[in-house]
C-alpha cells in the first residue's frame, strides 16, 4: 500500500510543477483541476487501508461538487487576457 | 481470483493517472494537455473505484465508489470543456508544429480570429 | 407524477450511499427526499410517452457498451501519443453538425465526444459542435463526423427523441 502512496505523491509533483511553472493561467488551472481528481484517488485508498467508510464520503462529496471549483475559476478567467 | 482482479484494475489505473501526468508535462498547449490528462486521468480513476468495489463487494464503500464513479464521469468532462472553452475565448493560440501547413478553425469566433494571425 | 419519479430516484440514490438498515437512516433519507422533491420536482424532465418504453434502455445500454469501447481505445492511443519522442500531433479545430435536440442528449453526447479517442467539445451552438483534434485526418464536416463519433449520435437519437 505504501507502494501505491508514493506512486501517487509522485504525481502530484507532477501537476505541481505544472502549477508553479505553467506560462500562462490556463496551465495552472489544468494543474488545479487535475489535482482534484487525484485527491479522490487518496481518498479511496486511505478508505481501502484503514477500512473506515467516511473518507469514502468525502470521495463522493469531492467527485459531485469539485468541479465547481473549476468551472468558477474558468467563468473568471473567460475573456480577459492573463498573460502570467 | 478477487485478489487478482484487485491488484489488476487497481495497477491499470495508476498506470493511466501516471500516464495523464506525464501527458501533462509533456504536451506543448493549453488543449492538449486538456486531452492528455482529462482522458487518461479520468479512466484511471474509474478503474481504480472498479477496484474498490471488487476488493469490498456490495457493501458500503463499494456502493459509494459506484456512486462517486457515475458522476465523475459526467462532471470531469463537464470541467475540462468550461476550462477549453474560457481558454478560447481569453484568445490562447493553438499549437502548430513548425513546418507544417495551419489547419485554421472552421469558423473562428473574432476574438481567437484576430489572435491566430 | 412528476415528483413520484423524482422522490424515488432521491431515495433511492440516498439508499444507495448509505447501504443500512437502520431505521434513523430510512427516516432521514425520506424527509430529506421529501424536502428536495418539494423545492425542485416541477423542474425535472419528465416525458410521459418516453419513460417507459423498455427498448430505449436497452438502447442506451447499447450504447454505454460502444462508449466504453471507444474509451478504453482513446487511452491506449493517447499513451502512445504522449509516450513517443515529439509528439506526433497536428491539433486544429473541425466543425460537425448536431442534430440532437433534447439537453440531456446533447450533455452525453458532448461528455461521450470528450472521451473519445483524439477530440475534445470545444464549443456547442444551436446546430454545430465545435471539436479540438488532437491529429486532424480531414477537415471536411461530413467525413468528420464520421471519423469523430461514428454512430454514437444516430444511437442517442434513438434513445432520446
Amino acid at each position: 500500500m505504501i507502494l501505491l502512496f508514493s506512486f501517487l505523491t509522485l504525481c502530484v509533483a507532477m501537476c505541481v510543477y505544472r502549477i508553479f511553472r505553467g506560462p500562462r493561467a490556463a496551465d495552472r488551472m489544468v494543474g488545479i483541476d487535475i489535482l482534484g481528481i487525484i485527491m479522490i484517488i487518496f481518498c479511496v485508498l486511505l478508505s481501502l487501508s484503514t477500512g473506515s467508510e467516511w473518507y469514502m464520503s468525502i470521495a463522493i462529496a469531492w467527485a459531485i461538487i469539485g468541479f465547481v471549483s473549476t468551472l468558477t475559476l474558468a467563468k473568471f478567467l473567460e475573456g480577459r487576457n492573463l498573460n502570467d | 481470483m478477487i485478489d487478482l482482479l484487485f491488484y489488476v484494475l487497481m495497477s491499470i489505473g495508476l498506470c493511466f493517472v501516471f500516464l495523464g501526468c506525464v501527458g501533462l508535462l509533456r504536451m506543448p498547449d493549453v488543449y492538449c494537455r486538456l486531452q492528455a490528462s482529462t482522458k487518461c486521468v479520468t479512466l484511471g480513476t474509474g478503474s481504480i473505484l472498479l477496484a474498490a468495489l471488487a476488493k469490498t463487494g456490495f457493501s458500503a464503500i463499494g456502493m459509494k465508489a459506484l456512486i462517486s464513479l457515475v458522476f465523475l464521469f459526467l462532471n470531469s468532462p463537464t470541467s475540462a470543456h468550461a476550462l477549453a472553452k474560457a481558454a478560447d475565448i481569453s484568445g490562447i493560440k493553438f499549437w502548430e508544429k513548425p513546418g507544417d501547413e495551419k489547419i485554421y478553425p472552421a469558423k473562428p469566433r473574432p476574438t481567437v480570429d484576430s489572435d491566430i494571425e | 407524477m412528476n415528483q413520484l419519479l423524482v422522490f424515488i430516484l432521491l431515495f433511492g440514490i440516498w439508499k444507495l450511499m448509505t447501504w443500512s438498515n437502520d431505521l434513523g437512516s430510512y427516516i432521514a433519507g425520506i424527509l430529506s427526499a421529501l424536502f428536495i422533491t418539494l423545492l425542485y420536482g416541477k423542474e425535472f424532465p419528465y416525458h410521459p410517452k418516453h419513460t417507459f418504453q423498455i427498448r430505449r434502455y436497452i438502447i442506451f445500454i447499447k450504447f454505454l457498451f460502444v462508449f466504453l469501447y471507444q474509451m478504453i481505445k482513446a487511452n491506449f492511443v493517447m499513451a502512445y501519443r504522449i509516450l513517443s519522442p515529439g509528439p506526433p500531433i497536428k491539433p486544429g479545430v473541425v466543425k460537425i453538425s448536431l442534430r440532437l435536440k433534447s439537453p440531456l442528449g446533447r450533455l452525453i453526447l458532448a461528455n461521450a465526444i470528450t472521451l473519445a479517442p483524439g477530440t475534445f467539445t470545444l464549443d456547442i451552438t444551436e446546430d454545430t459542435l465545435l471539436i479540438h483534434w488532437i491529429y486532424v485526418g480531414t477537415t471536411d464536416p461530413v467525413e468528420a463526423e464520421e471519423m469523430i463519433c461514428g454512430n454514437l449520435q444516430s444511437i442517442l437519437k434513438e434513445v432520446f427523441e
